[in-house]
């Protein structure tokens, strides 16, 4: 009887337990698994913040709208609409490292790539509400005024001409805002429009990223999941910022060299890498000179990439591998860098 | 009988722990709604509502109209030149969103979310 009575009451001692340590474990998730969330306009676009351990939305808000005082052409008063207007300026360290990766790039895409591209972008002014194709002899003109600018720096101080920072500006914010989430020992997500920010883990988890799908009219549909560390992630499409006219899409990726936009198979590249802006900027290098040249830019900057083409091909770099998972059922074929 | 009593004591407890552990780890849909305009919020508990609502705003951008029922939210009608809002669609995950920028109004998900932020 004694034996009984103490195996039934171990037994209801160790059911209790559980019980117990179900709810602790519940309890610490939410605790844990809790992030401070928080939105705001800016740089054009809409930017959501996610942290954990430290709610810094509002410095991440003052931070990525000083950055855009900064770098947009369209503000008189920001560093490129006065060199833009011929000023010679010491640029932050921040700025001068964008210029000067934009002018490396624009090397290595033999042209392709340009942060001096204004003439182009104002003619064709994707931010307008009615887009209509440029007449040929604007857009000659605008080609003309296109092998006028220039950007340089000398002992220090920066001029140039037609600066545009528009391919880069929502990555460099990016760049801005992991810092004061670092500064405040958070971890979390800041997303500028499609260009995101990983800062730390979740909770020693990877980040899962949604690819958008570059095939749906819905913003919010998902092509593609990426599991991931801590990096920077950005996206160009043809889907973004574009028109039909006459039954033909009309993107906002625009070719330097003939005023178009870019002709290509591909309908959207996402880089991942360690630099916001560079992951802005690389994404549309790597949209206007297609991928076997990318991959080979992937190599030297460190960077991974996913193509997806108009036939809803994937292709990713060897890097990515066991971190995508589809969520069409589209294969994904791996490719080495370099 | 008294035995067996006690045996279904013991298999609810555990049963009770099993759930509420798996309760935890599994993802929810969405349950409320945030549309957030000109700095004000707006919570809508889509789920509970029983029959088609809809929400006007005024915005800087023009006159934008939300609409929500049991299974979701979505911009009904904005102003904006592109209609990506529109196109988005319904919402009703939690974490999904709908943004019209040129009129500075977004519909937001809140809960638990599956992703951790969209590219693209």
């Amino acid at each position: 009887m004694k034996d009984k009575l103490w195996k039934n009451t171990t037994v209801y001692l160790v059911a209790a337990a559980l019980l117990v340590v179900s709810a602790c474990v519940i309890f610490l998730r939410s605790k844990t698994n809790t992030a401070d969330e928080g939105s705001f306009f800016a740089m054009g676009t809409y930017v959501f913040v996610t942290a954990y351990k430290n709610d810094c939305t509002a410095e991440v808000k003052s931070t990525v709208e000083k950055c855009e005082s900064e770098i947009s052409h369209r503000i008189e008063s920001s560093y490129i609409a006065r060199l833009n207007d011929k000023k010679a300026l010491a640029l932050p360290d921040y700025l001068s490292d964008i210029l000067d990766m934009s002018l490396e790039l624009c090397e290595a895409t033999d042209g392709k790539y340009t942060a001096c591209i204004l003439p182009l972008t104002s003619l064709w002014n994707f931010d307008a509400d009615k887009k209509t194709i440029p007449e040929a002899s604007a857009l000659e003109e605008a080609l003309v005024r296109m092998d006028e600018c220039f950007l340089a720096c000398n002992d220090g101080l920066w001029t140039g001409m037609g600066i545009d920072l528009g391919s880069v500006g929502k990555g460099a914010a990016c760049d801005a805002a992991a810092e004061v989430f670092k500064k405040n020992g958070a971890s979390g997500v800041i997303a500028v429009g499609g260009s995101l920010a990983l800062v730390g883990d979740k909770n020693k988890k990877a980040w899962t990223v949604a690819v958008r799908d570059p095939f749906s009219d819905s913003a919010s549909s998902v092509f593609l999941t990426l599991s991931l560390g801590e990096c920077f992630v950005s996206t160009s499409g043809s889907y973004e910022k574009c028109f039909i006219e006459n039954q033909k899409l009309y993107h906002h990726i625009l070719d330097s060299k003939t005023g178009m936009p870019a002709e290509s198979e591909l309908v959207s590249v996402t880089v991942i890498t360690d630099s916001g802006a560079l992951s802005d900027a690389l994404s549309t290098a790597f949209f206007l000179v297609g991928k076997e040249r990318s991959l080979t830019l992937a190599a030297q900057y460190g960077a991974q990439v996913v193509f997806v083409y108009a036939d809803k091909t994937v292709i990713a770099t060897e890097g990515l591998s066991g971190k995508i998972t589809s969520q069409s059922g589209t294969e994904i074929t791996y490719e080495a860098v370099g | 009988m008294k035995l067996s009593g006690k045996v279904d004591i013991i298999i609810i407890l555990v049963s009770l722990a099993a759930v509420l552990l798996v309760m935890s780890f599994t993802s929810s849909a969405g349950e409320t709604a945030v549309i957030t305009c000109g700095g004000e919020e707006l919570f809508v508990n889509f789920r509970e509502l029983t029959q088609e609502m809809h929400y006007t705003f005024e915005t800087g951008g023009g006159t934008v109209v939300i609409a929500a029922d049991g299974t979701g939210v979505w911009f009904e009608s904005s102003p904006c030149s592109d209609k990506i809002c529109v196109n988005t669609g319904k919402i009703s995950n939690a974490g999904e969103c709908a943004v019209c920028v040129p009129c500075g109004i977004s519909i937001y998900i809140e809960g638990k979310k599956s992703t951790d932020g969209m590219t693209g």
